[in-house]
């Protein structure tokens, strides 16, 4: 058996236009003393997911901790997958112009994950899940932890939900805890 | 750990629904790819359905459904058909990149922002089905569906749990199609996976449905095989390109074959037809050990089925075990990868008691299955 322990949690609210919801980002970037310039490349669901995760992870954890880089999975959740670059792709089509690349690539939710992965060295399980309401979390994290050994996990909701003119991220640094008892049933198994 | 074995599969395309016509198909190398104009002067070779099999599929189902879950429910049926089934002990797990982006047009739906292509698709299927457990679906780019097999096969461990199933789908949409070509990606030719020559994808637009279930039932009444170990990689590198060493599908064959004894049979591959990923396959496969063992990629057949690849590939990959056959590459006459592997530009018949399958994507991610034959 196994469970989860939060080490620690960080959010980001915004709500606007996207013009603007973009300057709030770029801005919130520069105020937290970064030097990532491939952070503007990115989307607004990237932007929006990197930023919540340079909040999350405490400067002194990698550097006590030391985790596995492959033993760290990202495990993302949202409604409206990459609505915002779905948007502007298409806005391309519609006008008869033609598409971007840039923009094209990140018409996936999971080009978040690996953006971080990038980011932090993590070569780890990493996925993105379509999900009803943040109820569903709990079940798809225990399920994807039985499908997969990890020892963190960086999870949460990363939304940019353009119809309430609305972007949110809540996500978790959680440790994987075992108990000894069935780490021998393990053990037995594996003879 | 309770085993988990495949019980049935089924595919749906342009092809139609029969399983054993699409392995009649892939032995004989028929391809499911035709020309198509894109826009302008710009010609590309897709798999896609034509709108007497739309309309045959909305006359069985009803108008009101999505062409996604049109695919997903005619795919579901078929791989349920004469399997006793409990839906109320049956888990789906859906795995598409874009599920019913179609939708997205002021035209169809001036709501649009307030649609979720996805929990739209997955409600669909749950009302079809009469589902109370939601469907979930899972979006990681080209590996959506084969992770779906892993995460299905975890889903499975539950108590309450007797069958899943895993249904991968999406569809051909100028959205798509525009996109791959924005990025060169797109092959003028029909996609020639490993080959020397080799130049970009086709798009296929599929579904497929695998049946995991508990009990040891044999795959498509044939012999009964077991998935036994899956896992997902990334290759922390770049979000669009290859590896250029195939350090994540590297450690991904490595982990998946970690204890393992058996020597491996055969190797389905992701096989695009982009030179980078074929390429980076033949990297990592190569720096694994497995450059004899034979390898096949049926993207020449069915083009690149996105969400749906994963699964309609390990579904050949099962017939291939079943009926012992490993199939030749369709669209490769000359391999040329940057490291040398056993690509087959032939049929063989010899024992598939072991495979290994494997796909990689945008995002980074690798994943790589393993399935073998339980009576070994």
């Amino acid at each position: 058996m196994f469970g989860f322990k939060t080490i620690n949690t960080a959010e980001i609210n915004l709500s606007g236009d996207v013009p603007e919801l973009e300057v709030q980002l770029n801005d919130l970037y520069s105020s937290m003393n970064i030097q990532y310039p491939k952070f503007y490349k990115m989307n607004l669901l990237c932007k929006l997911g990197f930023l919540t995760c340079e909040k999350l992870i405490p400067n002194d954890w990698k550097r006590d901790v030391q985790p596995a880089p492959d033993k760290i999975a990202t495990i993302f959740f949202n409604k409206y997958a990459s609505l915002a670059s779905d948007h502007f792709h298409h806005k391309y089509l519609h006008e008869d112009q033609l598409p971007s690349p840039s923009v094209f690539v990140y018409t996936l939710p999971n080009i978040l994950n690996g953006e971080l992965a990038i980011r932090h060295g993590w070569t780890g399980y990493n996925a993105f899940f379509a999900a009803q309401n943040e109820e569903e979390m709990d079940y798809v994290l225990h399920n994807a932890r039985i499908s997969q050994v990890f020892d963190y996990v960086v999870t949460g909701w990363v939304e940019t939900d353009l119809s309430r003119k609305k972007i949110f991220a809540r996500m978790k640094l959680m440790e994987v805890t075992t108990n000894q008892s069935p780490l021998k049933d393990e053990k037995q198994v594996n003879d | 750990m309770s085993k988990v074995f495949c019980i049935s599969g089924s595919i749906v395309n342009s092809l139609g629904t029969d399983i054993d016509v699409h392995w009649d198909n892939v032995v004989n190398r028929k391809t499911c790819l035709v020309q198509h104009k894109i826009d302008r002067d710009i010609l590309t070779y897709i798999s896609c359905l034509n709108d007497f099999q739309w309309n045959e599929l909305r006359e069985k189902y009803g108008h009101h459904y999505t062409k996604c879950a049109l695919l997903c429910i005619e795919a579901i049926n078929v791989a349920t058909k004469g399997l006793k089934i409990d839906w109320n002990c049956t888990a789906i797990v859906l795995a598409t990149t874009k599920g019913d982006i179609d939708l997205y047009s002021p035209a169809n739906n001036p709501n649009q922002n307030a649609l979720s292509f996805f929990s739209h698709l997955s409600a669909q299927i749950n009302a079809f089905f009469k589902q109370a457990m939601p469907a979930i679906v899972l979006s990681n780019a080209c590996i959506s569906g084969s992770q779906a097999i892993q995460y299905g096969a975890a889903l499975l461990q539950r108590e309450n749990i007797e069958h899943v199933i895993v249904c991968g789908v999406d569809i051909m949409t100028k959205f798509t199609l525009t996109g791959f070509n924005c990025l060169k990606a797109l092959s003028a030719l029909p996609a020639r996976p490993f080959d020397r020559d080799r130049d970009g994808i086709s798009l296929g637009e599929a579904a497929a449905a695998l049946v995991l279930s508990k009990k040891d039932l044999p795959f498509n009444q044939l012999q009964p095989i077991q998935f036994l170990n899956g896992f997902v990689s990334n290759d922390a590198n770049h979000i669009s390109g290859p590896s250029r060493t195939g350090e994540g599908l590297f450690k991904a064959i490595s982990m998946t074959l970690e204890g393992m004894t058996e020597k491996v049979d055969a190797i389905s591959l992701h096989g695009t037809a982009t030179i980078y990923n074929d390429d980076m396959e033949s990297i990592a496969i190569n720096r694994s050990g497995l450059d004899t063992i034979p390898c096949f990629g049926i993207k020449g057949i069915y083009g690149h089925t996105l969400g749906a690849a994963g699964i309609l590939e390990s579904i050949i990959s099962l017939c291939s075990m079943s009926n012992n056959t490993i199939p030749a590459t369709v669209g490769c006459s000359n391999p040329g990868t940057s490291q040398p592997i056993n690509i087959l530009t032939g049929t063989v018949y010899t024992q598939v008691n072991t495979l290994l399958k494997s796909v990689s994507g945008f995002g980074g991610s690798n994943c790589v299955l393993l399935f073998q034959k339980s009576n070994m």
